[in-house]
């Protein structure tokens, strides 16, 4: 669901923006005096705001149209940003130790990953380094895994060794546990013992 | 006996690579590569080093190793090493389950 919507969110983006420049365009079109014809039972024609705030919005013309440009340009300057943050790939700094001192971001997660990879009941991990210093986690956990032992070796091995290499007291890290889904499995029955006599379990 | 000496950059790379060697936590295949001329030189090397080991500290011991040798067999002047940690290996453990 989150790769369907992370897929989605750039084309909604350019949807809301390509239906933002037509109705910029309509009314620029309509400023201009050029009209298009509209049919008689249309409310294109008609004022959508109530006459008397109308009236109260002609009178202060200058402070209305200020009223409503800045936070126009406001929400354009937001959804952009919001939308160059969904769409930008995912930073992976390389952590720079010292003066002339770096530890690339593949390394440290290449061992990081090699280590949750050895705890009991992880069936595989991935990781990322996503800050200066910061690690994402993401571990798959066979069927039947202890939970907490997983939890407990992971900070007292996996991260405690990562803090070590990187020198810090402090690793801040994001975990996330998903359970393996379960091996399908082929169960003989036991009223019919001769048509499995031939399977041989792998 | 007049004449001048020049070391060949080749060389200066493996001088670096053997110092980069002989510090314990480091695996064998750094790359390097060494800018300047005139007797002053920039080295700049990529290593491997032995997890979960200090990383600051195997730098540290890198950068002085690289300096003492190249200075030592060349009579260059190390001007800076940059070093760039590329891989961290781990002693391979049995898995527990």
């Amino acid at each position: 669901m989150r790769v369907l919507l992370r897929v989605l969110s750039p084309f909604l983006g350019l949807a809301v923006a390509g239906a933002g420049a037509l109705v910029v365009g309509a009314v620029g079109w309509h400023w201009s005096g050029r009209r298009w014809p509209v049919p008689e039972w249309s409310w294109v024609d008609r004022p959508v705001l109530d006459p008397v705030a109308l009236d109260w919005a002609r009178r202060h013309l200058l402070p209305v149209r200020i009223g409503l440009i800045v936070p126009g340009l406001l929400v354009v300057f937001l959804g952009l940003r919001w939308a160059w943050r969904a769409v930008r790939p995912e930073r992976h700094p390389d952590l720079l130790l010292e003066h002339d001192v770096v530890l690339t971001a593949k390394a440290l997660a290449a061992a990081v990953k090699a280590d949750a990879e050895q705890v009991s009941g992880v069936g595989g991990a991935k990781v990322s380094v996503v800050g200066t210093p910061a690690l994402r986690l993401r571990l798959t956990l066979r069927q039947g895994a202890d939970v907490r032992r997983v939890w407990r070796e992971l900070d007292e091995r996996v991260l405690s060794r990562a803090r070590t290499a990187l020198g810090v007291d402090v690793l801040p890290a994001v975990v996330r546990l998903d359970l393996a889904k379960r091996e399908r499995q082929r169960v003989r029955r036991a009223g019919s013992p001769g048509r499995m006599a031939g399977w041989r379990s792998r | 006996m007049r004449g001048t000496l020049e070391i060949h950059p080749s060389v200066v790379r493996k001088v670096v690579a053997h110092a980069v060697r002989l510090v314990p936590g480091t695996r064998p295949g750094a790359s390097v590569k060494v800018d300047g001329s005139g007797g002053d030189v920039a080295v700049a090397v990529k290593v491997a080093l032995r997890y979960p080991a200090p990383v600051r500290t195997a730098a540290a011991d890198v950068r002085r190793s690289v300096t003492e040798e190249v200075e030592r067999i060349t009579g260059y002047r190390v001007r800076s090493v940059a070093v760039t940690v590329s891989a961290l290996r781990a002693e391979t453990r049995p898995r527990v389950e």
